[in-house]
């Protein structure tokens, strides 16, 4: 089935596309897309995104490695997403293989194929889209014929349950690594090196994985012992690569002719968080804290605007009031873009009323919603996960969005966190009447709260990673305790459902023998596993069962603090001593300030010292010394 | 301070692959969006939602490509724009499946181009091979009856009626389909529906709107 050519691809696509939902989803020809003749380059990646194409295109980590892999004039990158069902049917039936949306290319025929995976509930869809390239699914079936197949992103920090379906794993910030790796694979191309000796030769980079020279060993009572490189030339702890500066910004990011999720500009203004909430997982994995300058985020800007025409501007940050000018970027982006129609969105802001400061500079209409995330509603919790904010300063902030013109407040609240009481659980509901409360205080019967409450899946490379997470019943019983304490009609309540979380909680502390769970569950017919209406709990209960693993094990259980974790070989900098002390500050309710101005010893500067003292670098952790 | 600018402007253009399955709405997004990267002034309504002054002639069905669509814009500015300088702008940041074959100022005010629309021009060209026989023998037949019943969004419709003319129209072997259809509002005739017609498998054909007929 691979033998079929582009010509073939578009006759089937012009026939068929009809049948389908959004069939603008599937034939590319974006603005900025890039066009090279397959023939000119030495070198081929097809970009994956394993969800459908109005999730993946506008994914900004796909836009920066497409636009850093085609500036090589001998290196070309294609792109491709995940078929939605409707599409997936007739290209099975009509023998159609997955497809690069540029040169209407194979899959197959690529020599990368290079998997983005931001969360664990798209592994069965890695697994179906190798599937439709007509890829065997485990490295260890293929061979000099195959593309190699790369993985990289948020999830990819613990590897092991999707190790033997990938060749090699990028570990840290992939917009440097893949450089390194584009060379080599170059230079492997031109001796005509075989898979064997390429892998080899990428195993030298840093931030690479190459899970088949690493080899689990299990106690007798089914527990992990070890995970060792299979010989010395590996190094035991795969350190997670990062440059001192942020990349440069993609200034012509794609276009797509078809609504998708956010249709925006997106600049990341910072990367890395100091705030230290211990159940957040990017703000450990991403670590030091590094920022771009006012200048360059308003050049950034300006640059896009002028080759996409985007009406609206999202600035990304794990926490938007933490960046260090940001009112000075706001300022003058309002200066700047007044009378341009344009939208400038400012996610995840602190809650203090200076957010609503920068919020009011952000509009002239102050119509629509205004998003908070408290995550905990009692002091014990906020002490617990390490996010103290007064009650009163909550309090404060509500009344003041509501009297200064927002109608319609929305609260985020987490549940099922370490150490939680019923008592904090009802904290929510109390929370939520005082807040509903003030607004009507302020302007009567208008004033909406919108409460979403999600459920705590503890993360590798955390605090809570030895925590166990809750089960349904525990979340159904928290959620009736939610119900039944909120007073107002006034609050509109959206709560994730109790079954949804244990599947991504196995995923994500998982160890290698997860991968045939996995794979038995895609072969009984897993995929869209974020989909709500797609997903299938049962079929991934039986495939735990078939393969003897019980999910409880990984997933409700404490885990010991002498018991290695699976992804122990992969560092992100942060000492596991650290995490371990964190954990322990949690259940004792002692608190960590934001480590801006005090160095709280978390181990990145140790272990990335050289790389501080470059002079581009922009890391905003204090200086310390370090001996 | 002058009072600003009004002005009104028509482009003709064809839309091509790239955009074959955008539908309308998205058209207004990508032309709102050319605009703003060629800094062309536009006006935008009042209220709270201001929207850009952007009118398009007639849907083209999704699928369909063309070379004859039509759109009228209006700019407010506080010099004058010039047709050759916003043409210049346009081309000089140029959107995947648009060509852009002219563009005009419209001084006269007009009747919205909707309620202008008569009739349009449409060749289908068949994706795999069909004999000559067959496409100029079906055409006769269907010409010669009066009514031809069919369905289109639960409605019947008698679609021979909205047929104005029709011929092959044959090109490097392959025998198109020219056809020339009314289009009223409530009583519009789709090339695809005459095709299924004609007894072929619309699917198998593409489509090209040619001409749009407004009224003078």
């Amino acid at each position: 089935m691979n033998n079929i050519t582009p010509k073939e691809i578009n006759l089937f696509l012009e026939t068929h596309l009809l049948k389908v939902q959004k069939p603008g989803r599937y034939i590319g020809g974006e603005l900025n897309q890039i066009n090279k003749p397959w023939a000119s380059v030495d070198l081929r990646f097809l970009l994956a995104f394993p969800d459908i194409y109005d999730i993946g295109l506008p994914n900004l980590g796909i836009m920066i490695l497409y636009d850093i892999l085609n500036r090589h004039s001998d290196v070309l990158a294609e792109r491709a997403y995940a078929p939605w069902n409707d599409m997936e049917t007739l290209m099975r039936e009509n023998q159609i293989p997955l497809y690069s949306l540029e040169t209407r290319q194979p899959a197959s025929n690529f020599d990368v194929i290079a998997f983005s995976l931001p969360y664990e509930s798209i592994y069965t869809n890695v697994l179906n889209m190798l599937d439709l390239a007509g890829i065997p699914l485990r490295s260890a079936q293929r061979d000099e014929s195959h593309p190699l197949i790369f993985a990289g992103g948020h999830a990819a920090y613990n590897p092991e349950p999707m190790a033997p379906f990938i060749d090699v794993f990028i570990i840290g910030d992939g917009e440097f690594i893949i450089e390194e790796v584009t060379g080599i694979l170059l230079h492997a191309k031109k001796q005509s090196s075989t898979r064997t000796e390429t892998l080899l030769a990428l195993s030298a980079i840093k931030g690479v994985y190459i899970p088949s020279y690493y080899n689990p060993g299990y106690s007798p009572d089914g527990s992990l012992k070890s995970l060792d490189p299979s010989d010395a030339r590996f190094p035991k702890r795969v350190q997670k690569f990062i440059a001192s500066h942020l990349p440069e910004a993609p200034l012509k990011p794609l276009v797509p002719n078809i609504d998708v999720i956010h249709n925006r500009i997106a600049v990341e203004i910072m990367r890395g968080c100091t705030r230290g909430c211990r159940f957040c997982h990017a703000g450990f994995i991403n670590r030091p804290i590094r920022e771009r300058s006012v200048d360059e985020i308003v050049a950034i800007i300006d640059e896009s605007i002028k080759n996409t025409g985007y009406e609206e501007v999202a600035l990304l940050s794990l926490s938007s009031s933490d960046y260090s000018h940001v009112d000075e970027l706001i300022t003058r982006l309002t200066e700047k873009y007044k009378d341009r129609n344009l939208t400038v969105s400012l996610p995840s802001l602190r809650i203090e009323s200076f957010s609503i400061d920068l919020m009011e500079k952000l509009r002239g209409s102050r119509t629509g919603g205004f998003t908070l995330a408290p995550e905990a509603a009692t002091d014990h919790m906020r002490q617990i996960i390490n996010k103290p904010i007064a009650e009163e300063a909550l309090l404060e902030t509500a009344a003041a969005i509501y009297e200064r013109g927002w109608t319609t407040l929305k609260l985020y609240f987490m549940i099922g966190q370490p150490f939680e009481t019923d008592e904090d659980v009802v904290g929510i509901a109390d929370l939520c009447n005082k807040v509903i409360r003030v607004g009507r205080q302020k302007i009567g019967g208008r004033a909406k709260l919108n409460v979403s409450v999600a459920t705590f899946i503890p993360k590798p490379h955390t605090p809570f990673q030895w925590s166990p997470m809750n089960t349904p019943e525990m979340i159904r019983h928290k959620h009736q305790l939610i119900r039944e304490n909120i007073k107002s009609r006034a609050i509109h309540l959206s709560m994730s459902r109790a079954d949804d979380s244990w599947l991504e909680g196995a995923l994500t502390r998982g160890d290698r023998r997860l991968a045939d769970v996995i794979e038995t569950a895609w072969h009984a017919g897993a995929k869209f596993d974020a989909w709500r209406d797609e997903t299938n709990p049962d079929l991934w209960k039986d495939a735990f069962i078939q393969n003897s693993l019980s999910p409880d094990t990984y997933i409700y259980r404490e885990r010991t603090f002498d018991e290695p974790f699976p992804w122990d070989h992969i560092s992100v900098g942060v000492k596991k001593s650290f995490l371990l002390s964190e954990y322990r500050n949690s259940r004792e309710g002692i608190t960590l300030e934001d480590c801006r101005d005090h160095c709280v010893n978390c181990g990145i500067l140790q272990q990335y010292r050289m790389l501080r003292q470059q002079p581009e670098s922009d890391w905003k952790c204090p200086e310390i010394k370090i001996s | 301070m002058n009072e600003p600018t009004k002005q009104q402007f028509r482009i003709l253009y064809s839309k091509g692959e790239a955009l074959r399955y955008t539908a309308n709405l998205d058209m207004h997004k990508i032309w709102e969006r050319w605009f703003r990267r060629a800094s062309v002034p536009l006006a935008y309504s009042k209220g709270y939602h201001p929207q850009p002054r952007i009118n398009q002639a007639a849907p083209l069905p999704l699928g369909m490509l063309s070379t004859c669509e039509l759109l009228d814009f209006w700019t407010e500015t506080n010099d004058a724009c010039d047709v050759k300088d916003l043409a210049g702008k346009l081309n000089h940041s140029p959107q995947p499946g648009i060509g852009l074959h002219s563009l005009i100022e419209i001084h006269e005010k007009e009747a919205s181009l909707q309620s202008r629309l008569r009739s349009m021009e449409y060749l289908a060209e068949p994706l795999l091979p069909v004999t000559a026989m067959d496409v100029e023998g079906q055409i006769k037949e269907f010409l010669s009856t009066e009514i031809f019943m069919t369905i289109r969004r639960n409605k019947e419709i008698n679609l021979r009626q909205l047929v104005i003319s029709m011929k092959a129209d044959s090109l490097n072997d392959a025998d198109r389909v020219w056809m020339h259809l009314q289009a009223l509002p409530g009583a519009s005739g789709r090339p695809d529906d005459v095709v299924g017609a004609l007894g072929f498998d619309p699917a198998h054909f593409r489509y090209t709107r040619i001409k749009i007929h407004l009224d003078e």
